[in-house]
């Protein structure tokens, strides 16, 4: 309300009068003095006056006021309100009272000011209904958006362009006294009451001057300890709020608490480095490459494998380094490029380097499924197989060697027992037509003659014996010897050997044999079994000369089956058990005993072939045992 | 006196043969190689063929074979031979060889097996 006019032209005070009485609130205008000036009809019933307002023109205004106090549920504070506006002198507006009836008035004041100094007090006192809900609604309004700032998950203040507190949220400052403590107070301000280092503010402020200056929202993040220590990330933004004039009366402050994203992220590139460091650190070669063949990584295997310092050169194309198979190649890439499928099988490719020797590479190819933005990529993994390869074609070459030296030996033993056997043809005749010659005289002298000429034939039959065993075992362990399994009844098999060859043996001792457990059909091949079962009966008896009779002992068990065969010879030294199956190695002991030294050789390939297994005891001076155990192939 | 023919490449051997069945009165002629002991056997008509196998140009098995091609008289024929693996006896069974001796025979044993021979043809004639 401005200055009013009360000369002149204007409205007579009658006018004025009738004016004011027909306004809705209740008016009271004093002089600074406080004499009553002007009071209309709304005061004076509000008040519960009981006479008009002309009768109260003149009348002291404080006295009325105190005696009105009583009509308020806070009479003090009516008082008390009344006092500091006079002593402020500063404008109020729509403070509110409540009255004992129930009744709620907005006071307003204002003090009245010429150009002479203060012309008088002006109160307004409005009570109508309207207002009231107006102001209820404003108030709704207000809490609303409190609550609402208050409830967002986010720190906002709004400034003034000052940089100082017009409002902050609940999320900001939780405790009600300090936020407001804050309105009307800066960063700074709130540093000192912290005792804290000014750098948080000094930062803010910067940002906050830009924002000021661009007029556009400007953002930054934020790093401050917890209250437990922790770090807190916070991405932080100024919204200045632009006037119709341009000008910048207030900025919206806010900040996202973003500690768990920052973490998150972290953590994933973490993750993605130590996914890195392992491909890095691979033994293969990892490249990837784009649609357009340009490689776009590759592993540390890169620079050894080309002789290459330094990083894939993203410009050439993973093509160019190949050789051979470097068309499959591409087609292969193109393929995936157009119909991904997880897995591949491993191709091959040459690349050569700069040293110039050839690489040979097994690759396979795989695509990044998940990858739904940005440029398609596939990863390719190269595996040097040339050291292998090259490996693999030294012991094929090897195997070949020792083939072709097998059949060397092969045909040369063959060869010799073939040559050897002319001579000793030659010899054998000879030696028996000299005995037959020899025969035909009389005399000592023919006598000799017979008995060297038949020393020369047994020699010579044990030559062709020898030749013949040394023949045989280089034919089984060429493996040339095949294994025809068929069923066997043991019990009859051993006893016909036994019955054949060993009873009696030709010293006249007959061996003694034992069955323990049931007989049943096994998998066998009996010329292999005769022939490993005579060479060690064979041993047995030649072994043990002038001793009780070996024996044989064939036992039935439920997954094998076993034959003992034990005498009480010459036994084998503790040294000697060792070598006893090696060819060509005959005990220290055996004195004149004959013996090729390649029968246990050839046993012990026969026993393996039925897949069986030979253990031996012996005590020099008192006997050997050799016990054989087959596993059991019942037919 | 029963006539057997000798086919053998070693001189030495074909020469100690040759005196050891003529002392046991045979009467002996001798070849050398395959062919010539094929064309003896095709012209003098032993009563049997003593052969070697390992022999140049044509070997033992080879003569056999061409001899037993004639669908009239057989004669007996042994093989004398340092080739003791039991394939060769086999093959040498299957061509038709009366029997099979291996160097060096006893002379007991090839005077027997001849003897055995011969008396079997006489007895099948």
């Amino acid at each position: 309300m401005n200055t009013v006019a009360v000369q002149g032209a204007g409205p007579t005070i009658e006018q004025l009068t009738l004016l004011l009485n027909n306004v809705s609130h209740a008016v009271l205008f004093e002089s600074p003095q406080h004499e009553i000036l002007f009071i209309n009809n709304n005061f004076c019933e509000l008040f519960g006056i009981p006479v008009g307002p002309e009768l109260l023109m003149g009348t002291n205004c404080s006295q009325a006021a105190e005696q009105s106090a009583s009509l308020f549920m806070d009479p003090d504070g009516f008082v008390k309100g009344i006092r500091k506006v006079y002593t402020e002198g500063k404008p109020v507006s729509n403070e509110e009272l409540v009255m004992h009836n129930g009744r709620s008035v907005y006071r307003d004041y204002k003090p009245i000011r010429t150009e002479t100094g203060l012309s008088g007090h002006l109160w307004i006192y409005k009570y109508t209904q309207e207002l009231r809900a107006i102001l209820q609604e404003v108030q709704t309004q207000k809490n609303f958006y409190e609550k609402l700032l208050n409830n967002i998950p986010a720190d906002i203040a709004i400034f003034n362009s000052r940089h100082q507190y017009v409002f902050i949220n609940k999320v900001a400052i939780p405790k009600e006294d300090l936020r407001e403590w804050l309105i009307g107070k800066d960063d700074f301000d709130y540093c000192r009451l912290r005792n804290k280092p000014d750098n948080l503010a000094r930062c803010r402020r910067e940002y906050f001057h830009e924002s000021l200056k661009s007029g556009d929202m400007v953002e930054f993040e934020e790093e401050n300890p917890s209250a437990e220590g922790k770090k807190v990330h916070n991405l932080r933004r100024f919204y200045p709020l632009k006037e119709e004039d341009g000008t910048i009366q207030n900025v919206i402050g806010y900040g996202i608490n973003i500690t768990r994203i920052r973490e998150r992220e972290n953590h994933m590139k973490q993750q993605e480095q130590a996914l890195r460091d392992l491909v890095d650190s691979m033994d293969q070669l990892v490249v990837v490459v784009e649609e357009s063949g340009s490689i776009v990584y590759a592993n540390p295997r890169w620079c050894d494998l080309l002789w290459k310092p330094g990083p894939a050169d993203p410009e050439k194309k993973l093509a160019s380094y190949l050789h051979k198979g470097k068309e499959a190649f591409v087609k292969q890439l193109q393929h995936f490029f157009e119909k991904p499928v997880q897995q591949h099988r491993h191709a091959r490719v040459s690349l050569v380097p700069e040293d110039g020797k050839e690489h040979i590479l097994s690759y396979y190819i795989a695509s990044f499924t998940n990858l739904q933005e940005g440029p398609k990529r596939l990863a390719i993994f190269f595996t040097d197989i040339t050291g292998q390869l090259k490996a693999e074609k030294e012991l094929r070459k090897m195997a070949k060697e020792e083939r072709n030296l097998n059949q060397l030996k092969s045909n040369f033993l063959s060869m010799v027992s073939h040559e050897l056997r002319t001579p000793l043809s030659i010899i054998l005749s000879s030696a028996e037509l000299l005995e037959m010659f020899a025969g035909t005289s009389d005399g000592q002298k023919g006598k000799l003659v017979q008995t060297y000429t038949g020393r020369i034939v047994q020699q010579v039959d044990k030559m062709t014996q020898l030749i013949s065993e040394f023949l045989f075992l280089s034919k089984v362990e060429a493996g040339k010897v095949p294994y025809h399994p068929q069923p066997v009844n043991l019990v009859v098999f051993l006893q016909k050997l036994l019955d054949d060859m060993y009873r009696p043996w030709r010293d006249g001792r007959a061996v003694d044999f034992s069955v323990k457990g049931e007989g049943q059909l096994v998998m066998g091949d009996e010329l292999m079994l005769t022939h490993a079962f005579s060479n060690l009966l064979n041993n047995a008896f030649k072994y043990s000369p002038g001793q009780p009779s070996p024996k044989i002992r064939l036992a039935f068990y439920k997954k094998s089956w076993e034959v003992l065969i034990a005498d009480q010879g010459i036994g084998i030294q503790p040294g000697q058990l060792k070598k006893l199956f090696q060819p060509f190695t005959r005990g220290a002991n055996v004195g004149t005993i004959e013996g090729s030294g390649f029968g246990l050789n050839i046993v012990k390939i026969f026993v393996k072939m039925h897949k069986g297994k030979i253990k031996v005891r012996s005590s020099e001076g008192k006997g050997t045992a050799i016990q054989v155990s087959f596993p059991c192939k019942r037919t | 006196m029963e006539k057997i023919l000798i086919i053998e490449d070693e001189g030495i051997i074909r020469q100690s043969l040759s005196e050891m069945l003529g002392f046991f009165n045979y009467e002996v002629i001798c070849a050398a190689d395959g062919k010539a002991g094929l064309a003896a056997a095709r012209s003098a008509s032993p009563d049997l063929i003593l052969c070697d196998v390992m022999m140049p140009e044509m070997d033992g098995f080879s003569v056999l074979k061409e001899l037993r091609k004639n669908t009239g008289k057989i004669t007996p024929f042994v093989f004398l031979t340092a080739k003791v693996q039991s394939d060769d006896i086999s093959k040498g069974k299957q061509l038709g060889a009366d029997a099979y001796l291996f160097k060096p025979c006893k002379t007991t044993d090839l005077l027997k097996t001849i003897r055995e021979v011969l008396d079997k043809n006489k007895q099948e004639a």
